[in-house]
């Protein structure tokens, strides 16, 4: 299914939240934040960033009644082509290569939201260069203004 | 001659192994390796400025990167004649509390419990305890939430500058930690009194030396000028080369360091130990009901020790916020000289964590940097060597290679920050 066709799926049938993954100082591992900030800019309050605190987010989307799908924007390692973008469900999430910093797994914080009957995806972007201080890549720069576009077409904003 | 080798120790901050020569039913040899390469950081702040400095050394460690900076701060404020107002030096205090509080739990919930409760890795606790998480959760964004308020940012925050903050922190956002802080007393009770209840794989009776610095104020913190041991010495911080003896060993890139010779053991098991009769409320009726002379030997107390730290950090922080919202809110004070040279330690939550730097003409000329982690080192190599004689007396050799990881991740060693899969090397045809 085209990844479009799915982000709409998944954005409009519940209440959901987006969060935006990474590190703004290693290159294209700032991808997600770059995402999430720039959603921020005109949408209501359920989109975040690692930097809100990932642990509070979750906490409260787990204590949420109504939000019941998570999406996660971050910077990944599938062995795909630079900036190629694919979305994965929560079952997919161990086999990749995530690139972490200082929080805890991203798959603990999948498995806990599954646990608790919340739908959670990765929205990927395959990354070309995490070297510390560089910009995001041509290739992932253009993926994310191509996604904020879409997200922002697609959000009930 | 049979070898074990651990080749990476799963659920600690970093990049290390173990490996065990064992002959005869006797360990011949036990080495802890660090594989991590050397970040040479002391060698990267030279010909920089005292500004440059703070933000370079916090950069050592992601998750104690407030203790480096507060070090150094007190390192070089000293050196440069910088006496900071009292509101500021209690504000960084709660900043220091809320450090050690999130990685204290980080520890607890998320690398120690799952050896107690037979499990894997915390991912395999959500089934069952997910209470546990939820707290944990909840205590982490807590600790991260003290560090927005104090130091500007979750991680790696930058607020606290030469001389105060660059904004001091807001009365509001002070009394919003005061309140939220008394939410989980009641839960961390709990957690203190399952790792009570938890009973250890090997028993230790030779006393562990200790060492922490000796707060001058009567209380149980994390500041102090000199240096208390549980020999019965006690000397200035300025005078930590002479007893804090740093050396390298061959097969691994981290320091080491001796106290007279011998190893000793810095952290919250080490203050515990050393300034537990100090403790008050709750915290200090746990220490009451549980501390016994078996604290002095075993390492794997460290855990109950960090638990009964979590709580007592809750509590201070209220004592700490209405202490500095009477104070008249201070302003950053100008360093007065450009040359100069001093020590400044903090307790992090790992143990005591020494800066140096000697400054002239307004750069840095040399500096020194002695981390919790390596004065460790060689108490866990030993420490393991006791365990490991005591599991093949006993014909448990199964629980080996868990029970050694288990006791190296009890000192919470921070190698730095990531953690990797075990994988065991058998080089003996007997094994």
């Amino acid at each position: 299914m085209d990844i479009q066709i799915k982000l709409r799926k998944i954005l409009t049938k519940d209440e959901f939240v987006i969060i935006g993954l990474g590190n703004i100082g290693n290159g294209d591992d700032a991808a997600g934040i770059e995402i999430s900030e720039q959603l921020k800019e005109n949408s209501n309050n359920n989109i975040f960033d690692e930097i809100d605190g990932l642990e509070k987010v979750i906490m409260d989307v787990v204590n949420s009644g109504s939000i019941n799908s998570i999406l996660f924007i971050d910077a990944v390692d599938f062995n795909g082509l630079p900036g190629e973008i694919r979305l994965f469900e929560q079952e997919e999430i161990p086999e990749l290569n995530l690139i972490s910093t200082h929080q805890l797994d991203l798959n603990f914080f999948m498995q806990l939201l599954a646990k608790k009957q919340k739908e959670s995806y990765l929205l990927g972007i395959q990354a070309a260069d995490f070297g510390h201080f560089s910009p995001l890549s041509p290739e992932v720069r253009s993926s994310v203004m191509n996604l904020v576009q879409l997200l922002k077409k697609i959000l009930p904003i | 001659m049979k070898r074990r080798t651990i080749t990476d120790i799963t659920r600690v901050e970093g990049h290390g192994g173990i490996s065990v020569d064992i002959k005869d039913g006797k360990i011949l040899d036990i080495k802890v390796n660090v594989y991590e390469g050397p970040r040479l950081v002391e060698q990267l702040v030279v010909g920089k400025s005292p500004r440059d400095v703070l933000n370079i050394v916090p950069r050592i460690c992601g998750i104690c990167s407030l203790s480096h900076r507060y070090a150094a701060l007190l390192a070089l404020e000293k050196a440069l004649g910088v006496k900071v107002p009292k509101a500021t030096e209690m504000a960084r205090n709660l900043m220091l509390i809320g450090e050690i509080l999130q990685s204290h739990v980080l520890h607890l919930y998320f690398l120690a419990l799952p050896d107690f409760l037979g499990y894997g890795s915390s991912i395999d606790l959500i089934d069952n305890h997910e209470d546990l998480i939820m707290l944990s959760l909840g205590l982490k964004s807590f600790g991260y939430r003290m560090n927005q308020v104090l130091s500007g940012r979750m991680v790696h925050g930058e607020n606290p500058v030469l001389g105060g903050f660059g904004l001091f922190p807001e009365r509001s956002a002070l009394l919003e930690l005061k309140e939220k802080s008394q939410e989980f007393i009641a839960m961390v009770q709990s957690t203190i009194e399952l790792f009570a209840s938890f009973e250890f794989p090997v028993t230790y009776d030779k006393e562990i030396t200790f060492m922490c610095l000796n707060p001058t104020d009567g209380e149980y913190a994390y500041l102090g000028d000199s240096v208390v041991v549980s020999d019965g010495t006690e000397w200035g911080i300025d005078d930590y080369k002479e007893y804090v003896k740093e050396y390298v060993v061959p097969y691994s890139s981290a320091k080491r360091a001796k106290y007279k010779g011998k190893p000793f053991t810095v952290g919250a098991l080490a203050r515990i130990n050393l300034l537990g009769e100090r403790l008050t409320g709750e915290a200090g009726r746990y220490y009451k009901s549980l501390y016994s002379n078996n604290w002095k030997a075993n390492p794997l107390f460290t855990n109950l020790a960090q638990a009964i730290e979590v709580l007592h950090c809750l509590e201070s922080v209220p004592k700490l916020v209405d202490r500095i919202i009477k104070l008249k809110e201070p302003g950053i004070v100008e360093a007065e000289l450009d040359s100069g040279a001093s020590v400044g330690a903090v307790e992090a939550p790992r143990g005591t964590l020494y800066h140096y730097y000697e400054i002239e003409n307004g750069l840095v000329r040399s500096c020194d940097v002695v981390t919790p982690t390596a004065q460790n080192l060689d108490d866990i190599e030993k420490s393991l060597k006791i365990a490991g004689e005591q599991l093949i007396s006993l014909d448990s050799m199964d629980k080996l290679e868990s029970t050694l990881e288990m006791i190296t991740r009890a000192y919470d060693p921070c190698i730095s920050c990531s953690a990797h899969l075990i994988r065991i090397n058998y080089t003996d045809k007997d094994s």
